[in-house]
C-alpha cells in the first residue's frame, strides 16, 4: 500500500533519511528506532510534509509529490494534535469534514471515546488526552484504508488506551494498513505483525515480528528491540 | 458737515496744522445741479463743465457711459438712486486732477480699462488735496480708487469688489501712492491683486477695513513712514500682508486670517523699524509672523493660534521684544536661522510648553525653548518638511522632553507664563491673567 | 478550497481576544478623538498617526503570533487531502481579511457617522482607511514570509521588529541624512523619490496632501504633487505599493511550498 524508495532526506547539515526503502502492507506495521532515528520524518515524507531530496513513495500506486488527493486515503494523528483554540470539539469535526468535502456519522465516534461533553468546549481549554482522542476522532472518522499514527497512546488514560487497542485490532481485521509509533514497545507487541526498525536514518531490519525474535534470539518484541538498539549503540561504549 | 470736519481734523496728527477742506469753507451758497438721463443736463460730462467752482452735481439713477470725464474744480458729486458710471472696459472712468477740495459719494463705478502698460483705475485723483471718497460701489475694475500725489483724503465705507482674475489681470483696489494725511475707514475691499497698496505714505490711518480674498496681498505697503493700522481683517490673501522699509508703523488690533498656502504670510516685516505689532489675532496662517532685517519691533498681546508657524524670525532683525503673546496650538511656534539670541523673549503663554510651576508665581520654572529640533531642521533644511508628522518627528520630540538640551537655544523664553493671557477690552497691558497672581 | 479554508481560519482569528482588542482600541480612540476634538483635520491627524504606527506594529506581531501558535494545525491541515497553495493563500486571506475588517469597524464606520457632517472630508477619510488596509497586508505579508522562514519564534520576531523600525524610523532618518549631507544640491526631487519607495512615508504623504498642513511643506509639498501627478509619479507609486504587498507575501508563498513541517 505503501512503498518507499531510495528516499534520503538532509536538513541543513543532518542527514535524516539515508536512502531508505521500505514497504507497508496492509496490516499493522510497528515503525521503532531510538530517538531523532528519522521515525517522524519518513512518516512525514510519507504524507508529503516533509519533502525529501531523492528518491520517491507511493501511495496506492500514486507518487505522493504532487497529488494531495492521495491523502485522502490516509488517516494521520500526530505526536502533538492541535486545533484552533477557539474552535470547539463539534466544529473542529465539522472542520475536518468540509476541509474534505466528505460527510459522515460523527455521533459514534463521539460516543466511542465518551467525547460527549467535550462537544461545545473550544479545543484550548481541553487537556492533553482528550486532544489526542479528538485527534484520534479526525484520524479515523473517514474510515480511510491507510493509517499513520505517530505516538497514539501518548496521555491515553487505561481506558481510552484499551478502546483504542480493541479499534486497531478491528481495523486491521478489516484489511487496513496501519503504521504505528511508540516508545513503548510492549504496546505494539500486542497489535504490530511487522516491525521496521530505522537507526540514524536507516532501516536495520524490516521483518515480520516472528522475523524480529528469530533474528535475535529474543522471546519479546520489548527486549528484541532492546537488543537491536544495544548493537547499535555498543560501539559508542553506552 | 461738522461730523465730517471733525473726522477729517482728527486724521490729521495734532502736532501738525490742520488743513481745512475748501468746499467747506465756500462763502455763498453753493450752486447745485442735476443730472440724469431725462433731466435737461443728461450727460454728466456736460454737468461737470457747466458746474461753478465749488458746486454740487447731484447724479440721478442710470448707466452714464461718457469716456474718461476729468474734473479740474473743486465738486461735490452726490450719487442718488445709484448712478452707474460704466468704463466699459476700455478705460479710465473719472480723473481728478489739481484740485483742492473734492468730494463724491454714492456711485457705483464698474468696468475700468485693462492695461499691462499703465494703472488704469475706476477712479484717480491726482495732485489734489481735501478729498472725500465714501458709500460708492466699485465693481470688476482694474484699480478701483487710485490716489497719486493726494493729501488728506478719505476713503471711507466703500465696497470694492474686483474681478478675482489672476495677478497680470488685476490691479489693487485702493492704490495710494506718495501722499499724506490718508484716513482709509470702513471699506470692504475683496478680490483684487492686491486690497490696500501704499507706496511712499505717512501720517495716515487705515481703520477697520475688511480686505479679502485678493489674488496677492491683503495689504502691501513700503517707505511709508508714521502710520497706523487698527481694527483691520485681512483674510484669505494669497499671500497676505506685506509691510516693507518703513518706520514707525502701528499695527493693532488688526486680525489676520486664514492666510493659507505655500507661501503665504499672516503678516510680513521686511526692514521695519521701531513699529509696534500689538493685540492682533493670528490664525491660520501658514506663517503668521514673518519679521526680516527689522530692528527694535516690540510684538506684545497678539494671540497666535493654529498657525503653521507662529514666528519667523531671520537672524539679522534685533532688538525686537515679544512679549505677553498667547502662542497657540501652532505646528511650529517659533524659528530663526539665527544661532544666537538678539530678540527678547518674555512672559509668553506657549501652548507647547511642558513645564512646572513648583513656587507658584504664575511663571514656569524653567525657560521655553519654543523652536523644537524638527524646527531647526526645517528652517535650516527645508525639504526636511517632508517628514512632517512622520514618527520621525514625533521620536524627535520625544527625544527632546528626555534631554532638553537637545533644544535649539536661540529662541528662549525665561519667564513662560503657565497660563493663557486674558485681556480686558479697554487696557493696553494685560490687566488680568490666569496665570499671573501676586 | 482556498476560500473553504480562509473561512476557517478567519472564524478563529475573529474569536481571538487580540483581534477584539485591536479593533475596541481603535474604536475607542477614534470615537475619543471624534469626540473631543473639534477640528476634523485634527483628528484626521491623530488618526493617520495611529495608522502609521500602530496597524503595522500590530498587524505584523499578531500575524506572526498567530501563525507560530498555530503550526502544528498548519500541519495538520496539510494531512489533509488539500493543495499546499490554497493552505497557504487561505491563512494569508484569513488573517488579512479580519485585519482589514478590524480597521474598516473600527476607524471606517465612526468616519462614517462623524464624516456624514463633514461630506469634504469624505474622501480623505476613505483615503486614509484604504491606507491603514494597504499597510495592515503590508505587515501580514511581511510576518509570513518571515513565519514560514524561521523555526524559532523569537528570532522571526526580532527580525520583524527589526523591519518594522527601518520602515517607521530608519528609514526617515536616512531621508534626512541625504537633505542634510546634499543640501547644497535641490535633494527635494531625491527626497520625495525616496518616499514614494516606503510604503509608509508614502501613505503618509498621499494623505497629508490631501490636507492643509501640505502648504507647510512648502516647495518640496510642490515637487511630491507634481510627481505624483506625473506619469512616472503614479507609475512609480502604484508599482511601489504593489512590489510592497506583493513581493513578501510572494517570497513567503515560495518558501511554504517548500517548506518541511
Amino acid at each position: 500500500m505503501v512503498q518507499v524508495r531510495n528516499v534520503t532526506k538532509r536538513y541543513d547539515s543532518v542527514e535524516a533519511l539515508k536512502g531508505v526503502s521500505v514497504r507497508f502492507p496492509r496490516g499493522v506495521t510497528a515503525l521503532v528506532g531510538p530517538n531523532a532515528s528519522g521515525k517522524t520524518t519518513l512518516l512525514k515524507c510519507i504524507l508529503g510534509l516533509v519533502l525529501p531530496q531523492e528518491g520517491e513513495i507511493r501511495v496506492m500506486g500514486e507518487p505522493v509529490t504532487g497529488h494531495p488527493e492521495i491523502r485522502r486515503h490516509i488517516g494521520y494523528m500526530p505526536q502533538m494534535v492541535q486545533f484552533p483554540e477557539s474552535l470547539t470539539v463539534e466544529e473542529i469535526l465539522d472542520w475536518v469534514q468540509d476541509i474534505r468535502g466528505q460527510r459522515v456519522k460523527v455521533e459514534p465516534w463521539i460516543q466511542w471515546l465518551q467525547l460527549e461533553a467535550f462537544l461545545d468546549k473550544p479545543f484550548g481549554t481541553l487537556s492533553g488526552g482528550t486532544r489526542q482522542k479528538v485527534g484520534m476522532v479526525v484520524a479515523l472518522m473517514f474510515d480511510p484504508p491507510i493509517l499513520i499514527l505517530d505516538e497514539p497512546t501518548a496521555g491515553l488514560d487505561p481506558l481510552s488506551n484499551a478502546l483504542f487497542k480493541e479499534r486497531i485490532q478491528e481495523e486491521k481485521a478489516r484489511g487496513k494498513t496501519i503504521v504505528l509509533t511508540s516508545h513503548i514497545i510492549s504496546e505494539l507487541e500486542t497489535l504490530a505483525d511487522r516491525v521496521v526498525f530505522l537507526l540514524e536514518g536507516r532501516v536495520v531490519f524490516e521483518g515480520s515480528r516472528d522475523d524480529l525474535l528469530d533474528h535475535t534470539g529474543e522471546t519479546s518484541m520489548e527486549r528484541a528491540v532492546a537488543r537491536l538498539m544495544a548493537g547499535a549503540n555498543g560501539g559508542n561504549g553506552e | 458737515m461738522n461730523a465730517l470736519l471733525l473726522v477729517l481734523m482728527m486724521v490729521v496728527p495734532p502736532e501738525q496744522e490742520v488743513v481745512e477742506i475748501d468746499l467747506l469753507q465756500t462763502p455763498s451758497a453753493p450752486a447745485a445741479l442735476t443730472v440724469c438721463p431725462t433731466c435737461e443736463i443728461s450727460s454728466l460730462r456736460e454737468a461737470l463743465e457747466r458746474a461753478p467752482v465749488g458746486a454740487t452735481v447731484y447724479v440721478l439713477g442710470g448707466v452714464y457711459r461718457e469716456s474718461t470725464l476729468v474734473v479740474r474744480k473743486s465738486l461735490t458729486l452726490i450719487g442718488e438712486d445709484n448712478p452707474v458710471l460704466d468704463g466699459e472696459g476700455k478705460y479710465e472712468i473719472l480723473v481728478v486732477d489739481s484740485v483742492n477740495g473734492f468730494r463724491i459719494e454714492g456711485f457705483t463705478f464698474r468696468g475700468s480699462g485693462i492695461s499691462f502698460m499703465e494703472d488704469q483705475a475706476a477712479l484717480r485723483i491726482r495732485n489734489s488735496k481735501n478729498c472725500i471718497i465714501q458709500n460708492n460701489t466699485f465693481l470688476d475694475n482694474f484699480f478701483a480708487i487710485y490716489l497719486e500725489s493726494a493729501n488728506t483724503c478719505v476713503v471711507r465705507n466703500n465696497t470694492i469688489r474686483g474681478p478675482g482674475r489672476t495677478e497680470n489681470f488685476s490691479g489693487n483696489a485702493i492704490h495710494v501712492w506718495s501722499s499724506y494725511n490718508i484716513l482709509i475707514e470702513g471699506n470692504h475691499l475683496s478680490r483684487h491683486r492686491d486690497g490696500i497698496y501704499l507706496e511712499f505714505v505717512r501720517d495716515s490711518k487705515i481703520l477697520n477695513n475688511i480686505s479679502e480674498d485678493h489674488v496677492r496681498y491683503g495689504m502691501h505697503f513700503m517707505f511709508s513712514d508714521d502710520n497706523e493700522f487698527r481694527g483691520n481683517v485681512f483674510r484669505r490673501c494669497g499671500a497676505g500682508v506685506a509691510v516693507m522699509y518703513s518706520r514707525r508703523t502701528r499695527l493693532s488690533e488688526n486680525r489676520f486670517e486664514d492666510n493659507w498656502g505655500g507661501a503665504s504670510y499672516g503678516l510680513l516685516l521686511k526692514e521695519i523699524y521701531d513699529s509696534d505689532v500689538e493685540q492682533n489675532v493670528f490664525r491660520r496662517n501658514t506663517v503668521a509672523l514673518y519679521v526680516e532685517g527689522s530692528d527694535r519691533m516690540l510684538v506684545r498681546g497678539n494671540v497666535f493660534e493654529k498657525n503653521g508657524w507662529a514666528l519667523r524670525v531671520l537672524g539679522n532683525s534685533m532688538g525686537m521684544s515679544f512679549m505677553y503673546n498667547n502662542v497657540l496650538d501652532n505646528t511650529f511656534e517659533a524659528s530663526t536661522n539665527a544661532s544666537r539670541n538678539y530678540n527678547a523673549y518674555l512672559y509668553n503663554f506657549w501652548s507647547a510648553y511642558v513645564g512646572y510651576d513648583l513656587n507658584r508665581d504664575g511663571y514656569g520654572d524653567v525657560p521655553h525653548r519654543p523652536m523644537t529640533l524638527f524646527t531647526q531642521l526645517v528652517e535650516q533644511y527645508p525639504a526636511a518638511a517632508i517628514l512632517l508628522h512622520s514618527p520621525l518627528e514625533y521620536l524627535l520630540q520625544y527625544a527632546e522632553r528626555l534631554l532638553p538640551v537637545l533644544l535649539p537655544s536661540a529662541i528662549e523664553d525665561d519667564r513662560p507664563l503657565m497660563g493663557r493671557i486674558v485681556w480686558s477690552k479697554s487696557e493696553t497691558s494685560p490687566s488680568d491673567t490666569t496665570a499671573l497672581k501676586p | 478550497m482556498t476560500w473553504k479554508i480562509m473561512r476557517w481560519v478567519a472564524r478563529d482569528v475573529l474569536r481571538s481576544s487580540w483581534i477584539f482588542f485591536y479593533t475596541a482600541f481603535f474604536l475607542a480612540l477614534s470615537i475619543a478623538f471624534f469626540t473631543f476634538f473639534e477640528e476634523p483635520s485634527r483628528i484626521l491627524l491623530s488618526l493617520l498617526n495611529l495608522v502609521l504606527m500602530v496597524v503595522p506594529l500590530v498587524s505584523l506581531i499578531f500575524s506572526l503570533t498567530y501563525l507560530f501558535n498555530n503550526r502544528n494545525f498548519i500541519l495538520l491541515t496539510l494531512t489533509q487531502p488539500v493543495a499546499r497553495r490554497s493552505v497557504f493563500w487561505g491563512y494569508w486571506g484569513g488573517i488579512g481579511g479580519p485585519l482589514a475588517l478590524s480597521l474598516l469597524v473600527g476607524m471606517g464606520l465612526p468616519m462614517v457617522f462623524y464624516l456624514a457632517g463633514h461630506v469634504s472630508y469624505a474622501p480623505l477619510g476613505a483615503l486614509m482607511v484604504a491606507g491603514g488596509i494597504l499597510l495592515s497586508q503590508i505587515f501580514l505579508g511581511i510576518a509570513l514570509w518571515l513565519a514560514f522562514a524561521f523555526e524559532d519564534r523569537l528570532k522571526a520576531l526580532a527580525v520583524g521588529l527589526l523591519v518594522w523600525m527601518a520602515l517607521t524610523f530608519f528609514y526617515d532618518g536616512l531621508i534626512l541624512t541625504v537633505i542634510i549631507l546634499a543640501s547644497a544640491y535641490p535633494v527635494e526631487k531625491i527626497a520625495v523619490g525616496l518616499s514614494f519607495l516606503n510604503p509608509l512615508d508614502l501613505v503618509r504623504l498621499l494623505v497629508l496632501m490631501q490636507m492643509d498642513v501640505a502648504a507647510l511643506m512648502g516647495f518640496t509639498a510642490a515637487v511630491f504633487k507634481k510627481f505624483l501627478g506625473s506619469a512616472w509619479g503614479t507609475v512609480t507609486a502604484v508599482l511601489a505599493l504593489m512590489v510592497w504587498v506583493v513581493f513578501p507575501t510572494f517570497q513567503a508563498a515560495v518558501r511554504f511550498q517548500r517548506k518541511d513541517f
